[in-house]
């Protein structure tokens, strides 16, 4: 047998080359840009402010969804799969990915720098809002990014996850960094110099765990949509709860509406709206949104 | 020349018996060394081959040789898990890729590996039917294993349970198979690929059940202490990971504590490598980083070791064979002395009596040396058998 394989051999290694020449796929796309799957818009923003031009970036939540409790479709799965990066906030805000199957090596969790900070929450009931269904807000509070300085760590950890997908692009993105730095210090200092921030405000949604650990301590949440009219009993918990904490000032997602808004009116309660900027803003940007916060935070005078 | 044939022929037809001894007793002496080097070198190519593809593999102090056995042939052994952390850690040190590599669970006989995309990058797997396994309970199987089991995408795989009678234990999981991979020829051909939360399922660190806030379930509840819902025995555990249910599974505790049997480590280069080994030299007390090519090199300097004393001991047996063959001969012709002085008589001459014996000796060479050369074809086609008796042990 041994004698006969040199025999054999010539032609099989010319079947091997004739099927290898056959099989040849196309040449790859060598300028084909990475791709970076982001988990929200705050992640969007600062990818696309950070390396843009550079890489393609994955953004599949749909319009007016909070990412939060979106999940994504088999399709989705197979698109975040061939990511060459995945940038995550961490905190439990990508429960979706927990039953996901995802390439952990690729996944970057900005808000892991700081762990140490994150809020534990108590459990509170499910609400059902939105094309998500029943969702719950108890756990791990996830709204890193309202603390600014936090956001410039997820913003730190973005870049450094981006130079290393893009280690030509090191010195454009550590530039970019230095401005986003600035730009979100500049919107922490109104928040942190705005009077109303020592008044003990209500929140209609429990968002705003860190962004009052910073900027407003002592804020009092309850479970309001802006888009929904609240119940009588909402209305009750409200009354008990402005009465127990004398505070006369509520800040919301959203614009809430008319009829909602006549009913805190009516109340002596007014309204600071402090937009998440979860999805993407109908204008501007995320840092627009926060600065557009920001001033209508700081620029709050009860008349 | 005809008729010696024929007469040589003629004479073998008549002494069958003589002419099948002496047949086996030839295909003895060609086919057991042969097919004492094939085994041997088989193995040692197969066995060499993955090993030297795979850098380092990462797992719990003990017998290196078990620990290569389970992160490269997906093989059970005793030792401790490492945790899921371990691997974090050695992520930290950025020196190279890191693959957790779940075994030990098994459907329907067929291994079960538990393990992150990264695997199919690294051994280059590709989905020949369907696609990737994309959320919890899905699988893909190799090539090989979906074959032997007769199933394809769309059809479901159950997990063996590992000890029917502990009713605490883990429970078997119903998979969905959502693709088949292109055949590796190498032993990924012949698992079950999950992702690794997936085989924490299995084994019991994640479940999924119905939502006990749910009125529905307040016959499941134990009991209520603040946000602390106590669930009782009849609380009803899905068996199945379905896009309804999927919601409901959870892992409990810290994902970091939870077990993994080895994982496969990719250094960035050499002397990634060479930093790698020596931190795991210094201070990882209760963790082994070893080289698979290394640990393989030593089984296959035990399996030469073995392979020579089997080559004596074979060296011996044919030498007993081959002074039989030479006496069975010597006495035939003794035995033949009337025929030949008959076919002297009839004016054959002595060289014509001598050809003859050797044109029969010959004939029962020939025909050994086919016998031989079938059973070698045979061997060859069953050569995944010595191998997978050699890994499976």
């Amino acid at each position: 047998m041994k004698r006969l394989l040199p025999f054999l051999a010539v032609p099989a290694v010319l079947a091997i080359l004739l099927v290898a020449a056959c099989d040849r796929p196309e040449p790859a796309d060598t300028h084909r840009q990475p791709a970076v799957f982001v988990s929200n818009y705050p992640l969007y923003y600062l990818v696309d402010r950070l390396a843009g031009a550079d890489v393609e970036i994955i953004w599949l939540i749909p319009e007016g969804e909070d990412p939060a409790f979106w999940s994504p479709s088999v399709g989705q799965i197979q698109e975040i799969q061939s990511a060459d990066l995945l940038v995550f906030i961490g905190a439990t805000y990508e429960k979706w990915a927990d039953t996901v199957s995802l390439d952990p090596e690729r996944i970057v969790v900005t808000g892991e720098a700081f762990r140490d900070r994150w809020i534990q929450t108590e459990q509170q009931s499910t609400h059902s809002h939105g094309p998500e269904g029943d969702h719950s807000h108890g756990g791990t509070a996830f709204t890193l990014w309202l603390d600014m300085e936090q956001a410039v760590i997820i913003a730190e950890e973005t870049a450094g996850a981006l130079a290393n997908l893009l280690p030509e692009r090191q010195d454009d993105i550590v530039r970019t960094l230095d401005g986003i730095r600035e730009d979100f210090g500049g919107v922490h200092r109104v928040f942190l110099d705005a009077p109303v921030g020592s008044r003990v405000l209500l929140a209609s949604h429990p968002v705003y765990q860190y962004f009052s650990r910073s900027y407003a301590p002592g804020m009092k949440s309850l479970l309001w949509e802006p888009g929904l009219y609240p119940s009588p009993e909402e209305w009750r918990n409200l009354d008990t709860l402005a009465a127990e904490s004398g505070s006369d000032v509520m800040v919301w997602e959203g614009e809430p509406l008319d009829e909602t808004r006549r009913g805190l009116e009516d109340r002596g309660i007014d309204i600071i709206v402090i937009d998440p900027c979860f999805n993407v803003p109908e204008n501007g940007d995320f840092l627009s949104v926060m600065k557009s916060n920001a001033e209508g935070f700081a620029s709050y005078e009860k008349p | 020349m005809k008729l010696i044939l024929f007469l040589s022929w003629q004479y073998l037809r008549y002494d069958r018996l003589r002419t099948a001894i002496m047949i086996l007793a030839l295909t003895t002496v060609f086919f057991l060394p042969t097919l004492l080097n094939l085994v041997t070198s088989v193995s040692s190519a197969y066995l060499t081959g993955r090993s030297e593809s795979t850098p380092l593999v990462m797992g719990s102090a003990g017998s290196s040789l078990d620990l290569v056995m389970e992160a490269l042939y997906f093989r059970r052994s005793s030792a401790d898990d490492i945790r899921w952390s371990d691997i974090q850690d050695i992520r930290e040190y950025n020196l190279g890729r890191v693959i957790p590599m779940h075994t030990g669970f098994t459907a329907q006989a067929i291994p079960v590996v538990g393990t992150t995309l990264s695997y199919f990058g690294f051994r280059n797997l590709r989905v020949e039917t369907g696609r990737m396994f994309g959320v919890l309970g899905e699988c893909v199987l190799g090539h090989e294993a979906a074959q032997r089991l007769g199933l394809g995408v769309g059809d479901s795989i159950i997990t063996d349970s590992e000890n029917p009678f502990d009713l605490a234990g883990s429970y078997p999981l119903k998979m969905r198979i959502v693709g088949i991979l292109e055949s590796a020829s190498s032993w990924d051909d012949k698992a079950v690929f999950c992702d690794v939360k997936t085989s924490w399922v299995i084994g019991g660190e994640g479940h999924g059940h119905e939502n006990l806030e749910n009125p529905d379930s307040a016959s499941a509840v134990l009991s209520r202490e603040g946000g602390n819902i106590v669930a009782n025995a009849s609380l009803i555990q899905y068996n199945e990971i379905t896009p309804e249910n999927i919601a409901g599974f959870h892992f409990h505790g810290d994902i970091s504590g939870f077990p993994l049997p080895a994982a496969i480590v990719l250094p960035d280069d050499e002397r990634s490598q060479a930093l790698l080994l020596g931190k795991f030299a210094d201070n990882h007390g209760n963790l082994q980083l070893v080289e698979p090519g290394k640990v393989i090199l030593k089984l296959l300097d035990t399996l030469f070791r073995i392979k020579e004393i089997l080559q004596s001991v074979v060296a011996v047996t044919l030498t007993v064979t081959i002074l039989s063959i030479g006496f069975i001969l010597s006495l035939s012709i003794r035995l033949r002395k009337e025929e030949s002085l008959v076919l002297f008589r009839i004016g054959g001459s002595r060289s014509m009596i001598l050809i003859l014996t050797i044109v029969e000796t010959t004939l029962l060479a020939a025909a050994a040396l086919v016998l031989a050369a079938l059973l070698l074809l045979g061997a060859w086609t069953i050569r995944d058998v010595f191998i997978e008796m050699l890994i499976r042990g």
